[in-house]
Order: C-alpha cells, then structure tokens, then sequence
C-alpha cells in the first residue's frame, strides 16, 4: 500500500499537496514510524500533537510489539511486557489519558526453592548440605544471592551507567560473584535466573548495577509514596491497542520494512510487500535485530552498523500453563517457584482465570533456552510439562500448557530485550545504536538510557521524536 | 525574562485538530485513488533545494511533550506520576498539595529559579540525590531557557488564581 504522501503526489500532485495545511508551506512534516510498539506508537502520538503527518509501519499482523498479552488463553497471561513500575510515568500517564485501566500487580509473597530439582525448605539452607556458600553468605538463598551480593550499588543515577566514571564496572559479572567467595556451582544459581545476559560470564556487571539502581530507585519511591506497580486489568496490550487507535490514520500492519534510503530532502521506506513511503523523516523503533537485517542507503556508518551487528538480546522462552485446580493449595506449598533450572522460574499470576484455573507462567532465561530451540511448538511444551511434573509432582495431570512463547526465535525481535556484555557499555555500544543517521532517527527499549523495558521504549520515542523535530522544518 | 519565543505554538489542542483533518482527508483520497498507480521507483521526482540542513532550536511547546508524560501544567490539572507543575517558577520544591515528593527533594530547600530549574532539568539526580525523577537530559541549553521560558508563559497565560493557593 503507498502512503498518504504517495497518495498526494499520484491524486494530482502539486496543486494539493500546496494547499495542504501539514505539507505545503515552509517544509514539510511528515514522517515514517518504523515499529508499532510502545516506542513507535509513542514517537508517533507525540509527532501528531505537534502537527505532523505520520505513517507507522508494522511488520506483524498485530500491533504491541514485545507487549503482548495471549488473549486466547483463558486468564489471558502476559507474553511480554508484564509490569508498569509504580514510577514509570510516561506509560501509566498515556494509560490514563486513554482511558486503560491499570491495577495494582500484586506477585506472589511466597517463593518455593527448587535446587537440583528437589524442593528445599528455605529455613534449613545455611545447614543444607546443597550449600555451598562462603560461611558469611550461607544465610543467603539462591535466589536472593545476586541481590544481596549486588548491595552497594555504586551507581549514583539513572544514567551513571553511561558515564566514563562507570567504565569500572563494565566487567565479567561472573569474574566479580567467583571474587566474592563462590564457587561454579553458586555462579550456576545466579546464571541460571539471570536476565541480563545469556550467560553470566557474557553480562556485564554494569548491566546489572543499572538495573539495580533502576528497580531500587521505583521501590524507594513504592515505598515513599505507597504506590504499587501496575498491571492493565484486561491486558497489558490494551495500552498499545489505545495508543494505536488515538492516530489520525491505522498502523499499517504486515509491512515489513525492508529498505530506507534518503536523499537531502527525502527519506524513501521500502517494504517486502512493494510499498514505498515517502516522507520528511524516519523514526525507526525496530529492534537491533531487525535493524541490522536493513538494507540502509546511504548506509550507516561503521560504528553503528557494528554495534547494530554485535549487539545480543535476551533469550526468554514461556511456557504459559493453565492448572484446573489450584494444586499448591492442596499440597500446602507455594505456587511460585524459583529453580536452578533448566525449568528457570514458575509465577503465578494472581488473579483466578474465567475457567477456574490459574495461571503458571515457567519462564526460562537465557541459554538454558537452547534446551527448547528449534523444536516444534507441541514438543517444547511436552519438554516443559514433563520437567514441570517432575519437579513439582503435586502438579502432575492438573496442569496443560496454552502456548509455549520462544523470543530468541520470535520473528522481527529474536529476543527480548538487549543486552550488555562486558566492555560493550565501555566501547560505546548503547550510544551508537541511538545515533541518527541523517533523517533516521533511532529509538527503542535498547536506546533508553534513564528506565529499561516499556517506561525504557517511551523514553527513548521522546529523544527521538526531539531530534525529528529539529529537523524539520 | 518571559520573552516568547518565535514562532511559539499554540496549546496541545489545537495542534491535536490538524492530524485529525489529515487523517479524514487521506481516507477520502485512498477511496478515490485505489491500488493501480505505478510503483514508484523511489527516484526523486522533485528536488527541492536541501532545507533546514541545521537543526533548528526547538519552541518551549515542543520541548514540553518531554515532560508531558510525567507532569500536567494546566493550573488545577491532577498530578500524573509527577507532580501538577503550573507557576512552579518562585515556589518552594516539593510543595505541591496532594502529591507525595521524595525525601530529598522536600528536604532540598530550593525555591524554583530560572536558573536552579535549568540545573535541575540538566541533572536532577546529581543535583538533588534520591529524587524521584529519573529524567536524562536531552535538551541543549538555548532550548532549556526556551523551556523554563514556556512554563512561565503557561503561568501567566493560564493562571486563574488556583495555581498559586495550594
């Protein structure tokens, strides 16, 4: 399908693009979102407050991005994006303007302890023959160990992470957990729930230094002004759905983008389906991995196409299960799970579903995905169920899996979000996958500097939709 | 001091109402021009001279959809995430009614100057350590006057007497 502007030129040209409001006159205004996530859905709102003719481009057949609730689950559980920060103001502000009814988030409080897929008491660990740990961290579960050896977080500020004075830091995480008294088989408990990197001698220990500032900093302020985190009551992809319908014009789905050129005056968009748009300016939200699968003319300068190249996401594979009947109740244990893997951990979500069930999300980080890559959907939920039943038996013939969800093979993200790995904060990676290129203007969870995941991708629509209005006119 | 910059826009409103138009037009006209135009073969049929090839600086309005997502301005609009900030030029910190602040920005003691907001919005976080705001600048400094300019315009434009008595 053309775009609007194409269509001005073609339904006879000059004389009404020049009594055009938007396009005629001093310069024009118009321009191409690449992405209909919470970034391209937010560049795009904010581009038409301010007057300007905007086309979004959407690959999928569905809007939302890496927000994705599975509405045809019973309970409908979050695929992607599953928590509004209680200080993520930009993505609960846009909710509430439109309307999208958030709720408090509440998790589980208790989390059941699964190592070498035997379930452990939590209070008989410091004297658990499992353990391992130094004697002045054998107090600590594996599940809170990276926590606690995280406290001290000498990161300042939201955006510490990208100073010179951090570069310190950009380190093995690995390096710094074996330094501080523990052994592989203690490293393995942190890699095995890590989600910042795919292994743990691949994250950077700055990564997780800004994360833990990050998720400190909306606890103070939990805590400070009593404010929970959030969920939208009927699915988080409402939030992108509302913002998608607030445009003056449809996403434009299933147009994978597969071109950008741009002139002085032009930038041209071309899809695999033939269509080509033509506008004032582009504000591509794509993922990394996306990018780099673009043909860019002319193209982008070294530095970016190689960190565009490098840069690695998160593997995250789901297994989201329906229980027909709440079986920890039962058996008298928690719902919640926190395991060594390779089963990673399994949340409850809380609220009952319309069959009765529950909800069991076993979400599994990064490479101990590989276990479940490249199967057939079926097969990988056989694999999941089976480990499922064999480490928490009460679950057995209660439980069936509604969808297995595997972003590191989810096509147009290949992973869910990106990731740090040690000397990459350092050699300027993060800021080069933000650098325009000429009238290419990049954003993204990947270009957030101060929030990550959804508050993260609304940041970064707002750098960008700054630098596109400098540019035009 | 409340000098308005050029070519200053008028409220969200306003702005809001021509992509509206946009988008009606542009269905009229895809009902009217339908699928057989030939492919474009991306040449640039026109070449008007190369324009704004130096970023211009940006108006207060613009500048403001950075804050709009966390902040209201409107005197007597409700709080968002952030605080309500109308007339906040010449008002103690964290002194807004109805909204909890973080320790450290009640504890600051700054009264809202020109140029203290310009640092604030430069740095929040070094400036005032523990704040909430978690904000990373992405203003250069002409555009920083221009928005600490805009929200003493907003003040005064919009001022009613309910901003200031809380």
């Amino acid at each position: 399908m053309p775009s609007r502007r194409q269509f001005l030129v073609r339904a006879g040209g000059a004389l009404l693009a020049a009594a055009w409001p938007l396009t005629g006159g001093a310069g024009g205004r118009s321009v191409t979102v690449l992405g209909a996530g919470l970034a391209g859905l937010h560049a795009a709102r904010l581009l038409e407050r301010q007057g300007c003719s905007v086309t979004v481009l959407e690959a999928r057949q569905r809007i939302g991005g890496r927000v994705r609730t599975l509405d045809e689950l019973p309970g409908a559980p979050e695929a992607g994006a599953n928590i509004f920060g209680p200080n993520y103001g930009r993505a609960v502000g846009a909710a509430r303007e439109l309307g999208v009814p958030l709720t408090a988030s509440p998790r589980d409080a208790e989390t059941g302890l699964i190592l070498d897929g035997r379930i452990v008491d939590r209070a008989g660990w410091p004297d658990s023959p499992l353990n391992t740990l130094p004697p002045a961290l054998r107090e600590i579960t594996p599940d809170r160990l990276a926590g606690a050896l995280l406290r001290g977080n000498p990161l300042q500020t939201s955006t510490h992470w990208r100073a010179p004075a951090a570069q310190q830091w950009d380190v093995s995480a690995a390096a710094f957990f074996r330094e501080r008294g523990l052994d592989d088989t203690a490293l393995a408990w942190i890699d095995a729930n890590n989600s910042y990197g795919n292994r743990l001698g691949d994250t950077s220990l700055l990564a997780l230094y800004r994360v833990g500032e990050s998720i400190g900093r909306a606890i103070t302020m939990a805590r400070g002004a009593g404010l929970p985190s959030l969920h939208v009551a009927t699915g988080n992809l409402r939030l992108p759905e509302a913002m998608a319908d607030s445009l003056a014009g449809p996403v434009r789905l299933g147009e994978r983008v597969m071109r950008i050129r741009q002139s002085a005056t032009e930038t041209i968009v071309h899809c695999e389906n033939g269509a080509e748009h033509r506008a004032d300016a582009v504000i591509c939200t794509l993922p990394a991995t996306a990018v780099r699968r673009l043909h860019f003319e002319p193209g982008l300068p070294e530095e970016p196409a190689g960190a565009f190249r490098q840069v690695r996401y998160h593997k995250i594979t789901q297994a989201h299960l329906l229980a027909a009947e709440p079986f920890w109740d039962k058996a008298g244990r928690p719902a919640s799970w926190w395991t060594d893997g390779p089963l990673g951990r399994v949340f409850a979500w809380p609220a009952a579903n319309e069959a009765g069930s529950r909800n069991l999300t076993v979400w599994i980080n990064g490479d101990d995905c590989d276990h479940y890559a490249g199967m057939e959907e079926e097969e990988a939920a056989a694999a999941i169920l089976s480990e499922f039943e064999r480490v928490i038996p009460d679950a057995r013939g209660t439980v069936s899996v509604g969808r297995v969800v595997r972003w590191a093979e989810e096509p147009f993200s290949e992973g869910a979000w990106a990731i740090w790995r040690p000397g990459e904060i350092t050699a300027g990676m993060p800021s080069r996958l933000a650098a325009a290129h000429g009238r290419v203007s990049f954003a993204g969870e990947h270009t957030a500097v101060s929030y990550s995941g959804m508050e993260g991708a609304m940041e970064s629509a707002e750098r960008a939709v700054l630098e596109t209005l400098r540019r035009l006119a | 001091m409340k000098r308005r910059p050029a070519g200053r826009r008028s409220g969200d409103r306003l702005l809001r109402r021509p992509a509206a138009v946009l988008g009606l037009a542009a269905c009229s006209l895809l009902a009217a021009c339908g699928e057989g135009a030939p492919r474009g073969d991306g040449g640039d049929a026109a070449e008007p001279p190369a324009r704004n090839a130096t970023p211009r600086t940006l108006t207060g309005a613009e500048l403001w959809l950075a804050c709009q997502g966390c902040h209201s301005i409107d005197a007597g609009a409700p709080h968002r995430v952030g605080p309500n900030l109308h007339g906040i030029l010449g008002r103690p910190a964290a002194s807004r009614a109805g909204y909890t602040y973080s320790e450290a920005l009640s504890g600051s003691g700054i009264t809202w100057r020109p140029g203290l907001l310009r640092g604030y919005l430069m740095n929040a976080e070094s400036m005032v350590p523990g704040t909430w705001m978690a904000y990373r600048n992405v203003m250069n400094p002409a555009e920083l006057d221009r928005l600490v300019d805009y929200l003493v315009e907003r003040a005064d434009s919009t001022e009613d007497g309910q901003g200031r008595d809380d």
